[in-house]
C-alpha cells in the first residue's frame, strides 16, 4: 500500500493523550474498531487457554467436517480444528504486522529525524534512495525480497518492514524540516543542548502523531501482504499456520463446497485490516489540529 | 460443440442485460466452431520448440503432437476402461521408421523408412533425413547429445549410416536392450534438414536458436499461434501419414489457477485439463461426480518417495532410514491425500517396469519397531532436530509433509517443514542441503536399469538426490546396463531392489496413477510413457 | 520558456533515482536463490555443461560486471531472454504491457467513480452514519485479500449465475483482436469501430477490473475526505458560508472543485499500487499481464522477466509522479518558480 498518501502531512503538535482517549470513546466506530484489535491480541495471547484443541493435532477422523458443536468453524483435511488454528495464527498474524511495522517505524523515523534535522549531502543522498524505494509498489519489493531471502517468519517481516520504512523516513524529515525552524528549537540550541539531544529529546516526540496513523494503517496492509505472498506461494512456511496461508489454501479448494476453509481466516484478515484502519482514520482526525475545531 | 448448446440453453431464461452481451458473442462462436476444436487448459507455457532441449510440460506436449520421432510406443486398450489405451513394456511400433530389424548379433539397428511421407517443404523424407535428426541430438546441446552415449554407446555420428535411400543403420558397440525406446523419445523427432540448416548461423550451426521459436517437421498437427500466457493452437495436417486427425484444431487456454480450471471444466467451458499435476487428487475426487464429465486414472511409472540424504547425518545412519520407513503412514497417505489416485510404493523401481518385485520390501507402517531401530542407531532420547522440504504449490507433497510429520515426531524427530520455490527447491537439492525432502522421479524410458542409474548411481550426478553411492550398486547397473540376456538382467534388477531397500535408500511413498478429466464422450485417450497427451488419436463418441 | 525548465530540471531530479531503481532491481534478482543456468541446462546436465552455461550467460563474472552488463543491456534494447516462453522478454513485455495497463486503468477508473462521491459524503457529513457506513464500506474493498475477491467473484458470477464470461484472458472465444493501435482492446475497437470485439473485451475486463478496483477505492476515498474536509475549513469557504450562499453550491461548486487537485496525485499513487496488486489478480483471471508473467518467473527463477517487471514498475511509478508533478506545474504556476 502506498503509505506516504495517507496521512496529510499538516499534523501537527501532540495531543495529550488522556485527551485523545477520551475523543476517541467519542468516535464510536473507531472505539469499536479499537476494542476488536484488542479483543484479536488477548485471544492470540491467551490461545493455549482459549483454543479449544491443538492447532496441530491431526484427527483423521474428523476431517473436513463443517462447523459444528465440536468445531465450532470446522475442521481442515487432516481434522484440525479450524477455530483453534485461527487463533494461534492470529499470534503470527499480528507478530509478523506489528513487529515489521515497529521495525521500520524505528528505523525510518531515526533516519529521517536526523538527515531532516542535519540537512546537506546526508539528506540529498537518503532522499534519493527513498525515491528509488518508493518506485517500487510495496507488494512487488516485499516479493522480491521474500523470493531472495526465503519465506522464514523473520524474512517476511524484514521484507514488509523494509517496504514501510521509506514512507517514515520521509515523513519524520518532513516534519523535522519543519520543526527545527520553531522557536523552542532556537530556543534549545541557545541552551546549549547537544544536537543528539535537541533531535531526540525535543523535537523527535513531535514528530510522533502522523508516524502513528501511519503506523496504526500500515499494519493492517503488513496483513494483506502476507496473505498475498502466500496466494503467489511465498507465504510463511508451516507449522505456524497464518490467516493468509489459511485463506489462500482454502481458496484453492472454493469448488470442493467446503467454505469454512477460506471464510473464516479471510474474515479474520478483512475484520483485522478493517479494523487498524478505523483506528488509523480516527487517530487521524483527532491528531490533525486543522480537524478538531470543525463542527 | 456441445457445451455452447449447453449454455445457449441457460441463456433462454436469462434476461439481463450483461446475459445479452454474452450472447452477441456466442454468435461469433458458433460460426467459428464448424471446425471440430478441442479446448483444453493448462498452465505452462512452451519454453522451446526444439525437441532436443524443452523442459516445460507445454514444450513437450506441443512437440509430441506436431512431430513424429522414427519409433513409438505402441498402446493397448485397457481392460474395464473404454476409450482408453495404454503402453505395454517392450511394445513398440513403427513411426517414420515403418519397420526395423537387429543384425550383427543386435549390435545394428536397421530402421526402415515409411516411403511417401513428405516434409511440409514438399520434400520426400529419407535416410538422410533421419540421418539429420540424429546427428543433430548427437552433437546440438541437448538431451540426446547426453542419452545417445549412456544408452546406445553410440558416440561419433558415423555410427549412424545411411544404407540406402530408405534404409538407416545405427551401429551401437554392443546391443542394447533400451535401442527401440530410445528411438521412440519424442527428442528425436523428425526435422527439415534444409529448414534447419537455412536457419542456422555460424555460432549455431544446428539452429538451436530459430528452432526455439519455430517447427520444421511433420507431426499429425501444426502449430498455428504460439502466445504465451495466453494460448496455444493447434491445426490438424490433411494428409499426415497417420491418417487426418479428428480434431481440426486443438486450443490450449492458458489457466494458471487451479480453482479456475475446475470451474471451467465443471462448466463445460473447457474440454479437458491437460498436464501433470494440473488438478490436485482433492479437486479430482470433486470432479468425479460431475455429470458430463469423466476421470481416467491408470497406474503409471511416476514415483514420489521421502528423499533421504545419505551423505547426512543422521540419515547416514542405516538404521534411521529403515526407521523411517516403518513410521510412513502410507495407508492413511493414499486416501487422503491421493484419493485414492495412486498406489502404494514398494520398490525403488516403478510397479510397471520389467524386473519390478513387490515382495522384497519389509516395510509397512509399523511404530513400534521404527522405535526400536531408533533406539538402536542411538536416537530417541532427545529429540533431533531434522527438516523436511517441499516445493510450495505441490500440493499432495505438502499434505504427505504434515503426516509424515506426526509420525516422524512420534519415532523422536523434531520435524521442521520448508516449501521452497522451484528454483530454491532444485538448487539445494543439487548442492546436496535437504535433510529431508519429498521428490518425484518419472523414466521416459520403462527399463529398470535406466531408471536405477539415474537415482541410485553415484556419478548421475544431479539426479542421484539421495546422494547414495555405493560400489556393488554402481557395478551391478554399469554390468546390466547394455545386458542382453534377459534372464540375467532381470536377476540383477532384483538383487538391486533387494540393495537397495536393504540401504532403505528411499521412503517409500506411491506411485502416482495417470489421472486426467476431460468430457464424458472424449474417447481414444494414448497414455505412452512419456505421460504427454497425444491428440490425433481423440475422438468424440 | 520557464515551464520548458522546469519540466527539464524536473527531469533531471527522476535521473538519480532512476539509477537507484536500476541498483536495486539488479541486486534484488542477484540475491534470488536458484542458478539460471541450472534452469537452462535441463536435468541431465554434467557439471562442465553447467559450468559451460553460466560461463556462456556471464554468471561467473564479479557483481559490478554483471550490473555493467544488465545496464548496457538495457540501452541497448536487450533484456534478456525468459527461460518458460523462450522468447526475448522484451518482445513478452510489449506483448503483455497492454493487458496490465487496461487492466489497471479500469481500475483505477472504478476507484475514482465510487472512491470520489463516496469521500465527499463522508466529508460533507462528516462523523455521522453517512460518513462512517461510506468509511467502512471503502476500506472493505481494501480489507479483503484480492485473491479472495476473485475467487468469490469468479465462483459467483461465473459458475453459479453465468453473467461473466470464462476467466480466460482479454477476448472471449473465437473473437479476433482488433487492429493494433494502442494495444488497449477496449480503446482499439472503439477506434475501429469493432462493436463486437468491444463487447466481448469490455465483457471480460469487468470481473478483473472490479477485484482491482475495489482494493483502490479506499484510498480515493480517503484523500478526497481530508482534503475536503480541509477546503470546508477553509476561510473562503467560511466566507461563503457567511455570505449565505447555498449550501450545495458552496459545498460542490466551490469545495468539490478545489478538491479535484489531490484525485490527480493520488491517482498517481494508486496507479503505482495497482501495478503491483495486478500480479495476484491477473493470476486469478488468467490475464495475460505483466504482472502474472513475473509471478511465475520468480518462483522458477526466471532472472531476465523479474528484473524487468521490477524495473518497469518501478519506471512506470517514476514517471507517473513526474507526469503528476509536470501537471501540478501546470495547474499552479506557483510551484514552478519555487
Amino acid at each position: 500500500m502506498p503509505s506516504s498518501l495517507s496521512v496529510s502531512s499538516s499534523i501537527s503538535k501532540p495531543v495529550a493523550s488522556s485527551l485523545v482517549w477520551q475523543r476517541l470513546q467519542r468516535n464510536p466506530v473507531s472505539f469499536a474498531a479499537l476494542c476488536v484489535i484488542v479483543l484479536i491480541a488477548a485471544a492470540a495471547i491467551l490461545a493455549p487457554i482459549v483454543a479449544p484443541y491443538a492447532p496441530d493435532a491431526t484427527d483423521p477422523a474428523a476431517s473436513l467436517q463443517p462447523p459444528s458443536w465440536q468445531h465450532p468453524l470446522g475442521t481442515d483435511e487432516f481434522g484440525r480444528d479450524q477455530l483453534s488454528r485461527i487463533i494461534f495464527a492470529a499470534r503470527v498474524d499480528l507478530l509478523v504486522a506489528f513487529a515489521a511495522t515497529l521495525i521500520a517505524v524505528t528505523i525510518g523515523g531515526l533516519l529521517g529525524a536526523v538527515v531532516g534535522y542535519s540537512r546537506g549531502w546526508a539528506d540529498t543522498l537518503a532522499m534519493r534512495v527513498v525515491d528509488a524505494l518508493m518506485a517500487f509498489p510495496a507488494f512487488v519489493l516485499a516479493m522480491g525480497i521474500t523470493a531472495g531471502l526465503g519465506n522464514s517468519i523473520t524474512n517476511v517481516a524484514i521484507a514488509i518492514s523494509i517496504t514501510q520504512v521509506p514512507a517514515y523516513l520521509r515523513l519524520t524529515r518532513g516534519e523535522m524540516l519543519r520543526l527545527r525552524e520553531m522557536e523552542y528549537a532556537d530556543a534549545a540550541r541557545t541552551l546549549g543542548n547537544p544536537t543528539w539531544r535537541i533531535v531526540l529529546i525535543h523535537l523527535l516526540p513531535n514528530c510522533l502523531p502522523p508516524l502513528i496513523v501511519q503506523a496504526t494503517l500500515s499494519t493492517g496492509f503488513a496483513l494483506l501482504t502476507m496473505a498475498s505472498l502466500s496466494f503467489i506461494g511465498l507465504g510463511i512456511q508451516p507449522p505456524q499456520s497464518e490467516w493468509g496461508v489459511m485463506t489462500a489454501e482454502g481458496a484453492s479448494q472454493i469448488v470442493t463446497g467446503e467454505w469454512w476453509l477460506f471464510l473464516f481466516p479471510g474474515l479474520a484478515i478483512m475484520v483485522s485490516v478493517l479494523a487498524f484502519n478505523l483506528i488509523g482514520d480516527g487517530l487521524r482526525d483527532l491528531l490533525d489540529p486543522r480537524m478538531r475545531g470543525l463542527r | 460443440m456441445r457445451s455452447d448448446t449447453r449454455r445457449r440453453d441457460f441463456l433462454k431464461f436469462a434476461a439481463t442485460s450483461i446475459a445479452a452481451l454474452t450472447f452477441a458473442g456466442k454468435a461469433r462462436l458458433a460460426a467459428a466452431q464448424e471446425k471440430r476444436t478441442l479446448t483444453v487448459a493448462w498452465d505452462a507455457d512452451i519454453d522451446t520448440l526444439d525437441p532436443a532441449s524443452f523442459k516445460t510440460s507445454a514444450g513437450y506436449t506441443v512437440q509430441a503432437n506436431v512431430y513424429d520421432s522414427p519409433l513409438m510406443w505402441k498402446v493397448q486398450p485397457v481392460a474395464g476402461k473404454p476409450g482408453v489405451s495404454q503402453a505395454k513394456p517392450g511394445e513398440i511400433e513403427g513411426g517414420i521408421a515403418q519397420s526395423w530389424s537387429f543384425e550383427n548379433g543386435g549390435a545394428t539397428l536397421v530402421l526402415n523408412i515409411r516411403k511417401g511421407v513428405k516434409l511440409p517443404s514438399g520434400r520426400d523424407v529419407n535416410a538422410t533425413t533421419m540421418k539429420y535428426l540424429l546427428d543433430r541430438g548427437l552433437q546440438s546441446p541437448g538431451y540426446m547429445r547426453i542419452l545417445f552415449p549412456r544408452l546406445l554407446g553410440v558416440t561419433n555420428p558415423e555410427h549412424f549410416k545411411v544404407r540406402d535411400e530408405f534404409t538407416i543403420e545405427i551401429n551401437m558397440p554392443s546391443p542394447s536392450p533400451m535401442a527401440l525406446d530410445t528411438m521412440a523419445l519424442m527428442n528425436n523427432a523428425l526435422l527439415d534438414p534444409d529448414e534447419v540448416k537455412t536457419n542456422g548461423t555460424a555460432e549455431d550451426p544446428w539452429a538451436a536458436n530459430w528452432l526455439k521459436r519455430n517447427t520444421a517437421g511433420l507431426g499429425p498437427y501444426q502449430l498455428v499461434k504460439n502466445q504465451p500466457g495466453v494460448e496455444v493452437v493447434l491445426e490438424a495436417q490433411a494428409d499426415h501419414w497417420r491418417g487426418r486427425p479428428y480434431f481440426d484444431r486443438v486450443v490450449f487456454k492458458y489457466v494458471p489457477n487451479e480453482a479456475d480450471r475446475v470451474l471451467l471444466l465443471k462448466r463445460k467451458a473447457i474440454d479437458m485439463v491437460v498436464g501433470r499435476s494440473t488438478l490436485s487428487p482433492r479437486n479430482v475426487k470433486g470432479l468425479a461426480a460431475e455429470p458430463g464429465l469423466k476421470t481416467i486414472s491408470v497406474p503409471d511409472t511416476l514415483c514420489h518417495w521421502l528423499c533421504m540424504n545419505t551423505q547426512k547425518a543422521p540419515l547416514n545412519n542405516v538404521k534411521v532410514r529403515q526407521a523411517i520407513n516403518y513410521a510412513i503412514p502410507v495407508q492413511a497417505i493414499i486416501p487422503s491425500v491421493l484419493y485414492g489416485y495412486g498406489t502404494e510404493m514398494k520398490s525403488p523401481v516403478p510397479s510397471l517396469t520389467p524386473g519390478y518385485d513387490s515382495t522384497i520390501s519389509p516395510y509397512k507402517y509399523d511404530i513400534t519397531k521404527a522405535k526400536e531401530l531408533m533406539r538402536e542407531a542411538g536416537f530417541g532420547k532427545e529429540p533431533v532436530a531434522i527438516d523436511l522440504a517441499v516445493r510450495a504449490g505441490w500440493q499432495p507433497h505438502e499434505q504427505a509433509s504434515i503426516w509424515l510429520q506426526t509420525e516422524l515426531e512420534k519415532i523422536g524427530f523434531k520435524v521442521s517443514i520448508v516449501k521452497e520455490t522451484e528454483a530454491t527447491f532444485r538448487q539445494i537439492a543439487t548442492k546436496g542441503d535437504h535433510q529431508l525432502s519429498i521428490e518425484s522421479w518419472q523414466s521416459w524410458i520403462n527399463d529398470p536399469f535406466y531408471h536405477l542409474f539415474f537415482n541410485f548411481h553415484s556419478t548421475a550426478k544431479g539426479t542421484n538426490t539421495s546422494f547414495y553411492s555405493n560400489p556393488e550398486v554402481d557395478k551391478l547397473i554399469d554390468e546390466n546396463m547394455h545386458e542382453t540376456d534377459v534372464d540375467k538382467r532381470l536377476a540383477a534388477a532384483k538383487r538391486l531392489q533387494e540393495i537397495i531397500i536393504g540401504d532403505a535408500v528411499w521412503g517409500h511413498l506411491w506411485y502416482e496413477n495417470w489421472t486426467r478429466v476431460m468430457r464424458s464422450d472424449l474417447v481414444g485417450i494414448e497414455k505412452r510413457w512419456d505421460s504427454y497427451e497425444r491428440f490425433f488419436s481423440m475422438k468424440l463418441a | 520558456m520557464f515551464f520548458f525548465n522546469y519540466v527539464t530540471r524536473r527531469f533531471a531530479l527522476a535521473l538519480p533515482t532512476l539509477f537507484g531503481v536500476s541498483v536495486i532491481c539488479f541486486t534484488l534478482t542477484y540475491l534470488l536463490p536458484g542458478n539460471p543456468a541450472m534452469v537452462k541446462a535441463g536435468p541431465f546436465a554434467t557439471p562442465e555443461h553447467l559450468a559451460e552455461m553460466e560461463h556462456q550467460m556471464g554468471l561467473d563474472r564479479p557483481f559490478p560486471e554483471q550490473y555493467y552488463r544488465y545496464v548496457s543491456g538495457i540501452f541497448k534494447g536487450d533484456l534478456g531472454e525468459s527461460a518458460s516462453t523462450g522468447r526475448p522478454v522484451s518482445q513478452d513485455f510489449l506483448q503483455r504491457l497492454p493487458a496490465t495497463l487496461e487492466l489497471n486503468l479500469a481500475s483505477l477508473l472504478i476507484a475514482i467513480v465510487i472512491g470520489l462521491p463516496l469521500g465527499v459524503l463522508s466529508a460533507v457529513h462528516r462523523d455521522t452514519l453517512v460518513d462512517h457506513i461510506g468509511r467502512v464500506v471503502g476500506i472493505m474493498g481494501v480489507a479483503m485479500p484480492s485473491f479472495l475477491t476473485g475467487l468469490l467473484f469468479v465462483y459467483l458470477f461465473f459458475y453459479i449465475l453465468d453473467l461473466a464470461p470464462s476467466p480466460l484472458g482479454r477476448l472471449g472465444s473465437g473473437i479476433e483482436p482488433p487492429a493494433h493501435l494502442t494495444g488497449l482492446y477496449v480503446i482499439d475497437s472503439l477506434m475501429t469501430g469493432n462493436w463486437t470485439t468491444l463487447r466481448s473485451s469490455l465483457h471480460q475486463l469487468m470481473l478483473p477490473a472490479a477485484t482491482l478496483g475495489l482494493s483502490a477505492i479506499a484510498p480515493v476515498a480517503r484523500m478526497v475526505r481530508s482534503t475536503m474536509l480541509e477546503i470546508l475549513e477553509s476561510d473562503y469557504i467560511k466566507a461563503a458560508w457567511a455570505a449565505g450562499l447555498p449550501r450545495r453550491t458552496v459545498i460542490y461548486r466551490d469545495a468539490l472543485r478545489n478538491a479535484l487537485i489531490p484525485v490527480i496525485t493520488i491517482s498517481g499513487i494508486v496507479f503505482g499500487f495497482l501495478m503491483a496488486g495486478n500480479a495476484v489478480v491477473e493470476s486469478v483471471f488468467s490475464w495475460p499481464g505483466i504482472g502474472n508473467y513475473a509471478v511465475t518467473a520468480l518462483l522458477t527463477k526466471d532472472s531476465a522477466p523479474i528484473q524487468s517487471f521490477i524495473l518497469f514498475v518501478a519506471l512506470t511509478c517514476v514517471m507517473v509522479n513526474l507526469a503528476v508533478d509536470i501537471a501540478y506545474g501546470l495547474i499552479d504556476p506557483r510551484i514552478r518558480f519555487s
